[in-house]
């Protein structure tokens, strides 16, 4: 299964923590809101009932008011503001015209004691109202007795309504500006975070791509722990590599010395006439040379960084390794046909490049009838050598498979398996081609095309 | 033909040894770097065989101080190691061929004939003086197409003289040339050795010169 990114995770559990937050604070402020504007509404209705107590004529058989109320919204019919007044004991209700036809119908029975109750009723449109309603006890003119009347003041509920949903609307729309700000200062905190991952993603590449050797630059102390201990790792690596090295050259130096023993009593053998057992054990000799040279010369090849890789002219290698096969029997009797412009530069280091020429010229010398051509050619930024010989060459078929490890094609000369194993694996590690063509001289032609030197115009036009 | 083996295995040296003085060859052999440089340094060779791992001074280094020096006999590298680098670097440094172990005997062998005679200006492995010739390569002397039995002294001296026809060569010289360093010697040695090789070849083979040396001359020097 795959885990979700630390990046995501992280960016989730914030915006989903803010989002938490800002809902049950959006709730509660709602809430706060709400209570506070009906506690402002009950207010303004006690004070309204404080009024209309203080405005009842209660000697009337009718209860009336001595003037109107202050409001012009009594006046207007379903005006939003309401007063009505009641003898519970004989039903004469006087109303304000606001009440138009209608008669606010109470709770009388909840009305034990002079406090005044709460209550929600229906306004003459049928919108819901929020009521006070108190009774209270007249005095009669002369002292004959107390007169009881219910007092009801309400005021429809659309007010307090339309206030709470504009403040949701406000509050909904703050809260969602305040989530952004958060998820992108939570964004911003988790990049900040997790910019020195980001950082050593980068040098691993580098290290991957050989651009670098080591993880390099500033990082946070959190995070350098992490860093010491990778470039450790990576000098390990080194270490381990180099000391692999070392062990294969002396193992390699060991069997070599007794190799060249055995070819010593090899001879000794022949001088006393046993020619077959000397021959034997040269072959075997032969043999075991070829695979230790093999293992040895590609153990020393490495991955080179852009950084090691040195420009080299190619010219005075060229003339150097020519001049070593010059003093082999093979190369004194080659006619070298050798244009290699002296300026040429490539981007390979030098003991690679001195292997790579030395086995592809060796190769040719080795199957060559007279001649051996070394010439270059410029491809785009690149430079194409071309190594070619006189000899009897391959046709396509063998050219194809000789693509493949460890091919030889004649048991009479020393075999191209282990040069070209070796050609192909320098070739690889520099990021250079090898390609195989018949030769214009009748024979094998190998083109290598070869790194650019590094941030140097090197090729000739 | 005096050759110096500069090889730290005493293994391979006694190899190198055995077959080098089969051939004909006085062979002086060291082992290590620093007593190798100073016996090419300071005495006569006709070649060297120096292997590249050597202990206290390496084999690159060798040469080159050898060939600042003017040392000029010819040097055959021997090296464990089979790589292009090492093999450029040796023959950059001054080294006439190379050899990477294992070698067969005989090839190293006929790489040191070649060397010793390439350097006196003999491209052949037969060399040809009137009716003398002598074979490198069968150690072989023949008089008018007669083979000449030769002690191998014997065979050093006419091989040494035919090497560099023409030219005088001092008793000194012979000395250091025929015989290994330690040799304790008669005064006269070298006079009864020529005494002896011109009653096989002939009194008019060799020319003496006096209080100068000996040499074998072509017929028109």
């Amino acid at each position: 299964m795959k885990t979700p990114s630390l990046r995501f995770r992280l960016l989730l559990l914030s915006s989903a923590s803010i989002a938490v937050a800002l809902l049950v604070a959006g709730f509660a402020i709602a809430l706060l809101f709400s209570s506070h504007i009906e506690r402002s509404q009950r207010a303004q209705l006690e004070h309204q009932l404080l009024r209309l107590a203080a405005l009842v004529e209660s000697d009337s058989a009718m209860p009336s008011l001595r003037q109107a109320m202050p409001d012009p919204r009594y006046e207007s019919p379903a005006g939003g503001l309401y007063w009505q007044v009641t003898d519970p004991d004989t039903h004469a209700t006087s109303r304000s015209r606001s009440l138009w036809d209608t008669v606010l119908p109470y709770p009388a029975a909840a009305l034990i004691d002079r406090t005044p109750i709460s209550t929600k009723l229906t306004d003459p449109a049928g919108l819901p109202l929020v009521a006070l309603v108190q009774r209270l006890s007249f005095e009669r003119d002369g002292g004959v007795g107390d007169r009881v009347l219910d007092l009801v003041v309400a005021e429809t509920t659309s007010g307090v309504d339309a206030a709470n949903a504009a403040f949701r609307s406000d509050l909904v729309r703050a809260l969602a500006l305040l989530a952004l700000v958060l998820i992108s200062a939570a964004w911003l905190q988790v990049m900040l975070g997790l910019a020195p991952l980001a950082v050593i993603k980068r040098g691993i590449a580098a290290i991957r791509s050989g651009h670098s050797h080591h993880l390099e630059g500033a990082f946070p102390k959190e995070v350098m722990p992490l860093v010491s201990e990778v470039n450790e790792l990576l000098d390990l690596q080194e270490r381990s590599i180099a000391f692999a090295r070392e062990r294969a050259a002396d193992l390699a130096h060991g069997l070599k010395t007794s190799l060249t023993l055995l070819n010593g009593h090899a001879y000794s053998l022949r001088q006393q006439g046993s020619d077959g057992p000397a021959a034997a054990i040269e072959t075997l000799v032969d043999d075991m040379t070829a695979t230790i040279d093999h293992q040895l010369r590609l153990s020393r090849l490495r991955h080179r960084s852009r950084s090691d890789r040195q420009s080299t002219i190619l010219a005075p290698l060229v003339d150097k390794v020519v001049a070593a096969l010059r003093l082999t029997s093979a190369g004194r009797e080659i006619q070298w046909k050798i244009a290699v412009p002296a300026e040429s530069q490539v981007g390979l280091d030098t003991m690679d490049l001195t292997e790579l020429l030395g086995v592809l010229v060796e190769n040719a010398t080795k199957w060559a009838n007279t001649t051996v051509a070394l010439t270059t050619e410029v491809q785009a930024d690149r430079l194409l050598l071309r190594v070619e010989d006189d000899g009897p060459g391959l046709d396509e078929a063998q050219m194809q498979s000789l693509g493949q490890r460890g091919q030889r094609f004649d048991n009479a000369q020393p075999g191209f398996g282990l040069g070209l194993a070796i050609a192909r694996e320098i070739v690889s590690l520099n990021g250079a081609e090898l390609q195989f063509a018949r030769s214009g001289l009748g024979g094998l032609s190998v083109c290598v095309l070869l790194p650019p030197a590094a941030g140097n115009r090197a090729l000739p036009r | 033909m005096r050759i110096l083996v500069v090889e730290d295995d005493p293994g391979i040296a006694g190899t190198i040894r055995s077959g080098l003085e089969r051939a004909g060859f006085l062979v002086e052999t060291e082992s290590e770097g620093e007593s190798g440089w100073f016996r090419g340094d300071t005495e006569d060779f006709d070649a060297a065989v120096l292997d590249l791992g050597l202990p206290v001074l390496d084999g690159l280094t060798v040469l080159k101080r050898w060939r600042k020096a003017g040392r000029r006999m010819p040097v055959l590298v021997l090296t464990a190691r089979g790589n292009w680098d090492e093999r450029v670097e040796g023959i950059d440094s001054g080294a006439d061929d190379y050899m990477s172990k294992p070698f067969r005997v005989e090839e190293l062998l006929a790489r040191i004939r070649a060397l010793v005679r390439r350097s006196v200006g003999h491209p052949a492995p037969t060399i040809e003086i009137g009716d003398l010739t002598l074979d490198t390569r069968q150690m072989r002397v023949v008089r008018a197409g007669l083979p000449v039995a030769l002690t191998p002294q014997e065979y050093r001296l006419v091989s040494y003289l035919m090497h560099h026809q023409d030219r005088v060569v001092g008793q000194l010289e012979l000395t250091e040339h025929l015989y290994l360093q330690d040799t304790e010697l008669e005064s006269n040695a070298i006079e009864v050795l020529i005494r002896r090789v011109r009653q096989k070849l002939g009194t008019d083979t060799i020319e003496t010169r006096r209080g100068f040396g000996y040499a074998i001359k072509g017929p028109s020097a």
